[in-house]
């Protein structure tokens, strides 16, 4: 089987077949897009489409599929004749323009469009040309429609004075004979400036970036395109839909960028998706946005620098300082960014601030500026840890739905996401759902030499619950090594329990140590091959227990064994997702105790760097309970914090 | 439907075409509007003025396709030429295009041109020598050919000029303002020496910008003297209401409220149709829509910085206009936006919370700020916003609340 090509940067050279199949939530307006020409070949409708999107996001897979569509619908090609320009070349004067459409038509029907035309026009006067060269073409066309497509649209208005607008839109209100589709990196001024020519013309419409379930459509797609059954098969894992989520987070839904980063997912030999990461930004993603950032105009180059190096949203007013410029040409060039895709943007009451929208491009720059591979490495460990909640998912999936591992599995899930939310409230909860059976009943049923180990399991995980109600840590802990020792399955969900237990015990008791060796026990309970969040998570909990005063000892010990075992992105994680407890949220003196310990006492672990700022950022948050304080995060951090933190988007 | 049947046309769903060139039949709600202008132009020449995608072209497509009886028309957008002789050579072109016998009627020009005169095409019109040919002489040549070939078959002829603003422009750049004068007393000369030819001027920008920097340079011709101002607005609420619905149902977008639907989009974009087409453009079809879902994104889109609706212009052009009143003009504009409509004495003290402010000085502001298009007076005396859109715009830039 030929493994079909996908031409990343040129989609207009892929096989139109593999274009049609990969596509992903566009459907609908390319469809809409379709109905609007069928109109303009059989109506006096005439309809000016600009698609606008950054690079990468799938406007010249558009264009291509148009172009597809129209060619197979036998009816519709009878009446259209499309002119689909070469993207890079732009025009500076109408009659060039004109020219180019002339000789695109006459290379696809050179009976209809004879290129001597263009040819008696040469070495004429330009307005004597221009006016013969637009008969011309007008005669030729008949009774057709004129299907011109144009990408860069922008480019071409760079380079038209605004006299040449007013002739290109003249020419077209005279004679309606074309129906336009055309691509931009962004709004610009020559259509969206009330007092130019072209203001209004073009009906225009925004291609967002892909969600992460729109992305995983299409690499599924590509998958089954290429015969790739190592990316199929990894997609449907939750380790592949982890790694696409880390993707997502930094390429922020660029298609472009998820076709080019899907090795990432694909290989599941790789160890460690970072060094893979780091080569790849080294290859190919550096050129890609030097090459982004050579395509704007150079004070908006420069602007883009500096929103690289600050870490935060900043004001007009820093960037204009920063570029020794007004605020009055930095502000116009951010809104021309934006259009473009660069720039992101938080209005924080009358102030408003900017950032790089796409988290990549400022790591890609970082790491090429500073000779550093430290904040992309970061970063991108810490993500890879932080999307791995699926893991217990895949675990209760083995099972048969409403079998009784599936719901001891869907009890865990349950229960950690209740630690999430709710911690320390999980002391009310109450044990598995059945029915209560006292202290005796539960005695007599684990003495009894006639009980199965599974009614002894199921007994003894009861009154290890009725321990942990009453708060007796000692026979706490005796129960739950008793379950933990059981001759029982090991994905049994028991077991895990048991050492959940026991390790909440020891905390309560000030047995640190022993706690803390029940970490990588939890861990390997839950068929984890290295200590993960989860099981830290559970650790962490226990810990917000204590006393401020009694946190240094246990903090410090475990920071000990982290870095030992190499896990600090996993207790980062850990850290930052704890965040999202409603209780310790609440407790405005508990986080900052919390936050105090942990920022002396991790400080000077690489590690820990992202999740620390996280926690301080986020201690600050709910103490002052000013949104602002979120702002000092880059954009990538932020919107995980704020996720966490479940902090709407609209707070600003 | 009561729309389809109040204008006699089948029920329809149409397409949205923000900006596009819509198929004359599709050009809703103008009918009345355009009977008038045929009605004026009996008598008199048409300036047609109005804020910008208000559809001024549409309706001189309109009338190009369906041409009153008695009428030949031609209709050019004047945007695309750069001197008076393309100008010029246009006229004559169009000219010998439409009328019955197409070049042969054209005595006056054959005289001037010889044999082969006109025939090739190029840029501008050129004598036998091969010298280009003067172009009042064309002009005057044209209407002179005109007046006569009309005459014979009791028809009249009406040029539809789109973008003479531009044309002007171009011509000032190109050839100077002398040339551009000239052009522009031409046309008014022409005009009223031909009963027999009509002109319907318009533009994207007002011909009074440009005959404003005409006259810093001494320009004191007067060429829409004796024209007739026409202000087309809107659409009658009804009729865009109507227009509404079939865009929806051309789009196949749900509502919970048709009828509740369509009303608030033509009432919220101020009943023009342009906005009606580029809201409902904007529209996914994923969605069933509610007022208030299409309040919200009527909002983000006007709120959203980088939007391509451009009402900001509103506000950025106050400076330009209104120099020294320009706090006087904000304060009204703001006072207008949050109340809807307000009687000269409720402007007076709003306004007067703000700034001293004499009467007469109010006044003069409030009568500039309604010819400017930003706000109108009505019948019974209340001065609100001209397009209800940029009301509504100004409230969210502004951070300005509505009161009930």
């Amino acid at each position: 089987m030929t493994v079909s090509r996908l031409h990343q940067f040129s989609p207009q050279r892929t096989n139109p077949d593999d274009l049609e199949s990969i596509l992903v939530a566009r459907a609908s307006l390319l469809e809409s897009t379709m109905d609007k020409i069928r109109s303009s070949s059989t109506t006096k409708n005439r309809y000016h489409l600009l698609f606008v999107g950054q690079r990468g996001i799938g406007k010249t897979h558009m264009v291509a599929l148009i172009n597809r569509r129209v060619e197979l619908d036998k009816k519709l090609a009878s009446k259209v004749r499309i002119a689909w320009l070469n993207e890079d070349e732009t025009s500076s004067r109408f009659l060039h323009l004109l020219l180019r459409i002339y000789r695109s038509l006459s290379a696809r029907y050179p009976d209809e469009f004879p290129i001597q035309d263009v040819q008696s026009v040469l070495g004429m006067a330009a307005d004597d040309a221009l006016a013969k060269l637009s008969k011309v073409l007008v005669q030729r066309t008949k009774n057709h429609t004129i299907l011109l497509l144009i990408e860069n649209l922008d480019a071409h208005f760079a380079k038209f004075s605004v006299e040449e607008q007013r002739s290109w839109r003249g020419f077209m209100q005279d004679h309606p004979i074309f129906t336009t589709v055309a691509t931009a990196q962004g709004l610009f001024d020559g259509v969206k400036k009330h007092d130019e020519p072209f203001f209004g013309f073009f009906d225009t419409h925004h291609l967002q970036p892909l969600s992460v379930e729109q992305t995983a459509e299409m690499l599924m797609k590509i998958a089954v395109l290429q015969d790739h059954s190592a990316l199929q098969q990894m997609l449907n894992t939750p380790k592949g839909q982890s790694r696409l989520r880390v993707i997502h987070f930094l390429a922020g839904g660029n298609p472009r960028l998820y076709v080019l980063l899907s090795e990432l997912i694909a290989d599941d030999t790789l160890d460690d998706v970072v060094d893979t990461f780091e080569a790849m930004v080294d290859q190919q993603l550096t050129s890609y946005y030097q090459e982004r950032l050579r395509w704007l105009a150079p004070l908006q180059q420069d602007i883009v620098q500096v929103l690289c190096r600050f870490r935060s949203a900043v004001s007009v007013k820093q960037i204009a300082e920063e570029l020794f410029t007004t605020n009055q040409s930095v502000s116009s060039q951010l809104k021309e960014l934006k259009g473009f895709g660069y720039v992101a943007f938080t209005k924080v009451g009358r102030e408003t601030r900017y950032e790089l929208a796409e988290p990549l491009m400022r790591l890609v720059m970082q790491v090429k500026e500073t000779g550093s591979h430290q904040p992309l490495s970061l970063l991108v460990e810490f993500l890879q840890a932080w999307f791995d909640r699926e893991e217990l998912e895949r675990k209760r999936g083995s099972h048969v739905r409403e079998s009784t591992s599936w719901r001891y599995f869907e009890s865990a899930i349950d229960t950690y996401d209740q630690f999430l939310k709710q911690w320390p409230e999980l002391e009310r909860l109450d044990a598995p759902k059945k029915k209560p059976r006292t202290i005796e009943e539960l005695n007599a049923i684990i003495d009894s030499p006639e009980t199965s180990t599974d009614k002894k399991a199921e007994a003894l995980s009861d009154r290890a619950w009725a321990w942990y109600e009453t708060r007796d840590w000692h026979k706490l802990v005796s129960d739950s090594t008793l379950l933990i020792d059981l001759d029982i399955n090991s994905d049994d969900f028991r077991k895990p329990l048991g050492v959940w237990f026991r390790q909440r015990g020891w905390v309560s008791l000030g047995e640190f140590s022993k706690a803390i060796d029940d970490i990588p026990v939890l861990s390997s309970l839950l068929g984890e091959k290295h200590v993960s969040k989860h099981s830290l998570s559970f650790f962490l909990a226990a810990l917000t227990t204590l006393d401020s005063a009694s946190l240094d000892v246990p903090v410090g010990l475990l920071l000990e064994r982290v870095v030992k075992l190499g896990v600090e992105s996993e207790l980062g994680a850990a850290l930052v997702e704890l965040l999202g407890c409603e209780m310790l949220q609440k407790w405005a003196d508990m986080i900052k105790t919390w936050n105090a310990v942990w920022q002396r006492l991790g400080a000077n672990i690489p590690g820990l760097v992202v999740p620390l700022r996280l926690l301080d950022t986020a201690s600050n948050y709910l103490v002052t309970e000013r949104c602002e304080c979120l702002l000092k995060l880059p954009l990538e951090e932020r919107k995980l914090l704020m996720e966490v933190l479940r902090v709407p988007n609209d707070s600003f | 439907m009561v729309f389809a049947k109040r204008l006699g046309i089948p029920l329809k769903t149409i397409r949205t075409n923000p900006g596009g060139q819509l198929d004359p039949s599709e050009i809703l709600g103008r009918d009345e509007l355009i009977q008038r202008i045929w009605n004026v132009l009996e008598g008199r020449c048409v300036y047609m003025n109005d804020l910008r995608r208000i559809g001024k072209t549409q309706i001189m497509v309109k009338m190009k396709a369906e041409p009153a009886p008695g009428w030949v028309c031609v209709k050019r957008d004047l945007g695309r030429f750069h001197s008076a002789e393309e100008f010029a050579r246009s006229a004559f072109e169009d000219s010998a295009e439409v009328l019955t016998g197409g070049k042969t009627v054209m005595r006056k020009m054959a005289d001037l041109l010889g044999q082969a005169g006109g025939l090739e095409i190029s840029g501008v019109i050129k004598l036998p020598d091969g010298s280009p040919a003067p172009w009042k002489e064309v002009l005057q040549r044209t209407f002179q050919d005109i007046s006569e070939s009309v005459a014979k078959t009791n028809q009249r002829m009406l040029f539809l000029w789109d973008e003479v603003p531009f044309l002007i422009d171009n011509i000032a750049k190109r050839q100077g303002e002398q040339v551009a004068m000239e052009v522009l007393d031409a046309i008014r000369s022409f005009t009223q020496d031909f009963d027999k030819i009509r002109v319907l001027l318009t533009g994207s920008i007002g011909l009074h910008h440009v005959l404003k920097s005409l006259q810093q340079k001494g320009y004191m011709g007067s060429p829409l003297n004796r024209m007739e101002l026409v202000r087309p607005g809107p659409l009658d609420p009804n009729d865009a209401i109507g227009l509404a619905s079939y865009l929806l149902q051309g789009e196949s977008i749900r509502t919970d409220d048709h009828q509740a639907c369509t009303q608030f989009i033509a009432s919220s974009v101020g009943n023009v149709p342009f906005y009606i087409h580029k809201l409902i453009s904007r529209l996914p079809k994923s969605e069933t829509y509610s007022v208030q879902r299409l309040g919200q994104i009527l909002d983000s889109e006007l709120a959203d910085l980088n939007n391509d609706w451009d009402l900001e212009h509103y506000r950025v052009r106050l400076g330009e206009y209104y120099r020294e009143d320009e706090p006087l003009a904000l304060a009204i504009l703001d006072a207008v936006a949050v109340q809807s409509k307000m009687n000269f004495d409720r402007v007076r003290s709003a306004v007067a919370n703000q700034m001293t402010v004499g009467e007469e000085k109010l006044r003069t502001v409030l009568k500039l700020l309604c010819k400017d298009h930003y706000l109108e007076h009505s019948h019974d005396g209340l001065y609100q916003y001209y397009i209800a859109v940029i009301a509504r715009w100004w409230r969210i830039s502004r951070d300005l609340k509505e009161l009930e």
